[in-house]
């Protein structure tokens, strides 16, 4: 990470990517204060919103609704897939290359349909 | 995708772009909007080495059903009517060997402009089409692309002619190169007899759905129920369905497991294809109490390892 400098509080980090469309920008300089993004220089306005809201309503570990520890939701997440006849496994589009291989191998474990955002 | 496996595709990386293009046409695509420093970094303004004057040097056209607020960035507007991509690109195809057809115009645009927008590419030191979801996602759809990549190879004869799609999500690219080298194809694969079977129709993830075939799902880092056509999605509110996501989406709201995750490019470091293929390292600016998505990946893995195994010691 190319920290350039830290006024205060805030931490202004250069050449940062975009993970919103893939013309993928690698020129971005983000000021962060308190682990919230305050300021996105270089960005167009998608990005904005992207690093602007990227702390606003994180997903929780939940089960049918209801709120549990991380381990339930990864334990009840194992037992429907290898319980499952016909798995679906769909998106890898908007996350990096390490965990589109470790669903390659789940699907390949676990007998699974598996496809991207190129076939919608 | 099915079009570049068809007819192959005449690329080149954005830099390419930059460098050398002095024709540029944007097909079914609203970078304006959709992407809009693409326009500022590689395809419009940017100065390069054959263009140092930048936009001045580039000539821009735009094609599209209506003007878009992609439109006043071009030098030329070609309106034409929607569904008609593939009509009007044969004509051009022919308008190349010489034909001229048996009509004034061709999907709302008159001949003779198509002539002039021919003579340009086979003209051009460097020209790029760039196509979006206008060709591939309307009626005909990997029909469309294969006619601009067939055009493209047919403009390879006369100039340097490239035809690269405008890709959306910032790895999308990479998910199909990621299978493409792990399984042998890009997309819509299926393990369910031990090694990879490829059939787009029968394993696409649309396809599936519609036909109520899955009974369960996995998604990684997608919002089916925001991007898929409902009658496909739905079927995901029938059936156990397990989310990765770092944020509250459609999708984690209606899931029956959610498994809150890092944001790969925000919150934690991964390597992203960019859609001319090539690889970035993104960077993290935030924390997160949650791991990175190959992580709960890992363990799932794991647990089902040991579940089959207790089945079979009883």
């Amino acid at each position: 990470m190319t920290v350039v400098k830290q006024e205060e509080n805030i931490t202004i980090t250069e050449h940062v990517v975009c993970p919103f469309c893939a013309t993928l920008c690698d020129d971005l300089v983000i000021h962060v204060e308190n682990n919230q993004v305050v300021k996105v220089r270089n960005g167009c306005n998608l990005a904005k919103g992207v690093f602007e809201n990227a702390h606003k309503e994180w997903a929780t570990p939940r089960i049918r609704g209801k709120e549990v520890a991380y381990g339930d939701a990864v334990e009840e997440a194992a037992r429907i897939l290898e319980a499952s006849d016909n798995p679906l496994i769909y998106g890898l589009s908007a996350t990096d290359v390490d965990a589109q291989k470790k669903c390659i191998e789940l699907a390949d474990l676990i007998g699974a349909n598996l496809d991207n955002a190129s076939s919608v | 995708m099915v079009a570049l496996q068809l007819g192959g595709a005449p690329a080149a990386t954005l830099g390419e772009v930059k460098n050398r293009a002095d024709l540029v046409i944007f097909w079914g695509s609203n970078p304006a909007e959709s992407h809009p420093r693409h326009f500022t970094r590689y395809s419009g303004a940017a100065k390069g080495r054959m263009n140092p004057k930048g936009r001045k040097d580039r000539y821009i056209v735009l094609v599209d059903i209506r003007p878009t607020p992609s439109a006043k960035y071009a030098d030329e507007f070609i309106q034409i009517k929607p569904g008609h991509d593939f009509e009007v690109l044969t004509v051009m195809r022919m308008l190349a060997s010489g034909k001229l057809p048996d009509a004034r115009s061709v999907g709302g645009v008159e001949v003779q402009t198509l002539e002039r927008l021919v003579s340009r590419c086979k003209d051009a030191r460097m020209g790029v089409l760039f196509f979006g979801q206008g060709i591939t996602e309307t009626r005909g759809k990997h029909q469309n692309s294969l006619v601009i990549y067939q055009f493209g190879k047919e403009m390879s004869l006369y100039s340097k002619f490239l035809t690269l799609p405008m890709r959306g999500h910032y790895n999308v690219v990479g998910s199909g190169n990621t299978m493409c080298w792990q399984t042998g194809y890009p997309f819509a694969v299926n393990f369910g007899r031990g090694y990879p079977q490829f059939n787009p129709g029968e394993f696409s993830v649309v396809d599936l759905l519609k036909r109520k075939e899955p009974d369960a799902a996995l998604i990684v880092a997608a919002e089916p129920m925001d991007h898929l056509p409902y009658e496909a999605a739905r079927h995901l509110e029938n059936i156990p369905t397990i989310v990765l996501d770092p944020r509250e989406t459609l999708t984690t709201r209606m899931a029956t497991v959610v498994i809150p995750v890092k944001h790969a490019g925000i919150s934690v470091e991964g390597t992203a294809y960019r859609m001319d293929h090539i690889p970035i390292k993104m960077r993290a600016v935030l924390d997160s109490p949650w791991p990175k998505d190959d992580e709960p990946l890992e363990r799932i893995i794991q647990r089902v390892k040991e579940l089959r195994k207790e089945k079979a010691a009883v």
